[in-house]
């Protein structure tokens, strides 16, 4: 049964939800009521005149009753047929089938196909949540830390009562220990909580100190402007942690590396020098260039990357562009994240190896740039400036470790047709068949290969 | 128990730690208890225990690679291996590395000691 032969269906149903008869219905339109019960139970084909006097009689669209509302419901029902779920059930329907319940009982597949869009959606979160769990060292060690305190609980507290005559010594030190490990529990059990609100909620107190850092960054709009030039008060950083607020001293001490840092590059190229040089850098004899960051360093005679970290720390509004900045250590270890708008930077686990920061780190001091494009739905075309530069010189016994820097440019003239695709992290990349893939996707629907 | 059988007791925290001496020695149990890993290899084979008790996080070295090595060295004592993780994936690491039973936390003391005294029949 195709969905035009389903018109009786559709016509049964809306005299009914008009409250009508059938033996009345049949009347007003000049036939009878037999004929209009076979027609409702699609035993005769309807079509022409008699069809525009029924629909009129029903108050509706000729179309309304040959193709009906079914399409959309009979694609959605299509989606739940295909699921998992179906298949574990062992549910195989063709489409005739499912026009047939579209057409019949259209309530019914509105809320199958509502049920399996929430059910996707639930899918996705929990594959999400799963990825977390596996991949957040933060999580991992508090779980840890909340089992074995558990443990040490339930192995005192079985001993206070079980043990009827136990040494006074003896039942003092557990209840010591009971008292410790619950204080302890209460804690880590607070953090847990505090952080898996972060989770759902990425304005609630952060858990880790490196995401409390982060929060603190992006609350500030990655702006210290009482950093800000070569004569900043003594004791600025200091304030400006413990304005922060932060609840981990770990979190402060990240803080104060960011800082520090921060500063010096402030003293070292001071703003306002940089909009200068960008500015006729960028506007030479009035023609339009392309942002060059190994230029720009050449014309102020500062080290690529103080000058990359200055240009993602241009304030809002007097840069060219937004610009972001990922710097990672030797590891490949996300250090510090500033991210822009169309490429995301994860926050747990490692990005895509494809990122041109990591081909950086084996090529140390040479400039990298590049144009990239995140994989996904409106992703635009962005220019990338890489380097990486030690931040512990090697000696005779040791060798240097470096650090990669990459800014992100969203400068719009990035052509997309040289662009190198790339993802976030392979947990939430789409693109299937990939050479450096490390770990499945949780995306369901995935292209195949670059 | 007819005789004195020592427990080698390798775990980090030190009130799971107490509270497993305590049950243990009213089980006429001598109990030995030792908190890293690096050196844990050392100490079991110093004091030749006729069980160990192996947590698997530990300071500096994780209890797999301790049981691992012991295990390469042929030692064959027996090995209950605790741990807070309890997939089937971290059993099978477990057995894998020579563990003779495996428990999950939070466990109750009464499982430790019925696992001690079915490892000492063996």
């Amino acid at each position: 049964m195709n969905m035009r032969s389903l018109t009786g269906s559709r016509i049964r149903e809306r005299r009914m939800s008009l409250g009508l008869r059938q033996g009345d219905l049949a009347k007003s339109i000049g036939i009878s009521a037999s004929y209009l019960n076979l027609i409702e139970h699609n035993r005769r084909r309807i079509a022409g005149k008699l069809l525009t006097e029924l629909a009129r009689a029903l108050s509706v669209e000729v179309t309304a009753l040959t193709d009906g509302a079914e399409a959309s419901k009979v694609a959605a029902l299509q989606g739940a047929a295909a699921s998992a779920e179906a298949a574990q059930l062992g549910v195989s329907l063709d489409t005739e089938q499912l026009e047939e319940i579209a057409g019949r009982f259209p309530t019914w597949a509105d809320l199958i196909a509502q049920q399996h869009q929430k059910i996707r959606a639930l899918n996705h979160i929990v594959d999400t949540l799963s990825d977390r769990l596996a991949h957040d060292p933060f999580l991992s060690t508090s779980l840890h830390d909340v089992i074995t305190t558990v443990t040490s609980i339930r192995s005192s507290s079985s001993i206070l009562a079980k043990e009827d005559e136990l040494d006074p010594e003896w039942r003092k030190r557990f209840e010591r220990n009971i008292f410790n490990d619950s204080r302890r529990l209460a804690e880590s059990a607070q953090s847990l909580a505090n952080y898996l609100d972060g989770a759902a909620d990425a304005s609630a107190t952060l858990g880790s100190p490196q995401e409390e850092v982060d929060r603190v960054l992006e609350d500030r709009g990655f702006s210290f402007e009482a950093l800000e030039g070569d004569a900043a008060p003594q004791g600025v950083v200091t304030s400006l942690i413990d304005e922060a607020n932060l609840r981990s001293p770990q979190a402060a001490g990240l803080l104060r590396v960011v800082l520090q840092r921060y500063q010096q590059d402030a003293a070292l190229l001071p703003m306002s020098t940089l909009l200068k040089a960008l500015n006729a850098d960028l506007a030479v004899e009035a023609v339009q260039r392309q942002l060059n960051p190994v230029r720009l360093a050449a014309r102020l005679q500062m080290p690529l990357e103080v000058v990359l970290r200055r240009l993602a720390h241009i304030p809002e509004g007097k840069a060219p562009f937004p610009m972001g900045l990922v710097i990672c250590d030797a590891s490949g270890t996300l250090i510090y994240r500033k991210p822009v708008a169309g490429f995301d930077v994860p926050r747990v686990g490692a990005p895509c190896a494809l990122w041109p920061m990591f081909r950086a780190l084996n090529q140390p001091m040479q400039p990298l740039r590049a144009v990239v494009q995140q994989v996904g739905a409106s992703r635009p075309a962005m220019r990338a400036f890489a380097v990486s530069t030690p931040v512990v010189m090697g000696d005779f016994d040791r060798p240097a470790i470096y650090e990669a820097t990459m800014l992100i440019a969203a400068d719009t003239t990035a052509p997309p047709s040289e662009a190198e695709k790339v993802g976030p992290s392979c947990r939430i990349c789409s693109v299937s068949e990939c050479a450096v893939r490390r770990e499945p996707s949780v995306l369901a629907d995935t292209i195949s290969a670059f | 128990m007819s005789e004195t059988k020592t427990v080698l007791l390798v775990e980090d925290e030190p009130n799971i730690m107490e509270a497993l001496r305590f049950v243990l020695e009213r089980d006429d149990w001598r109990v030995v208890t030792h908190s890293d890993g690096a050196t844990a290899l050392g100490a079991i084979t110093d004091i030749a225990p006729h069980v160990v008790v192996l947590d698997v996080m530990l300071p500096n070295k994780s209890g797999f690679d301790i049981l691992r090595e012991l295990r390469a060295g042929q030692n064959t004592v027996p090995v209950l291996m605790l741990t807070a993780r309890g997939q089937q994936k971290d059993r099978d690491m477990a057995i894998e590395a020579g563990a003779n039973r495996f428990m999950t936390k939070p466990f109750a003391n009464r499982d430790v000691r019925d696992a001690l005294n079915t490892l000492i029949a063996q």
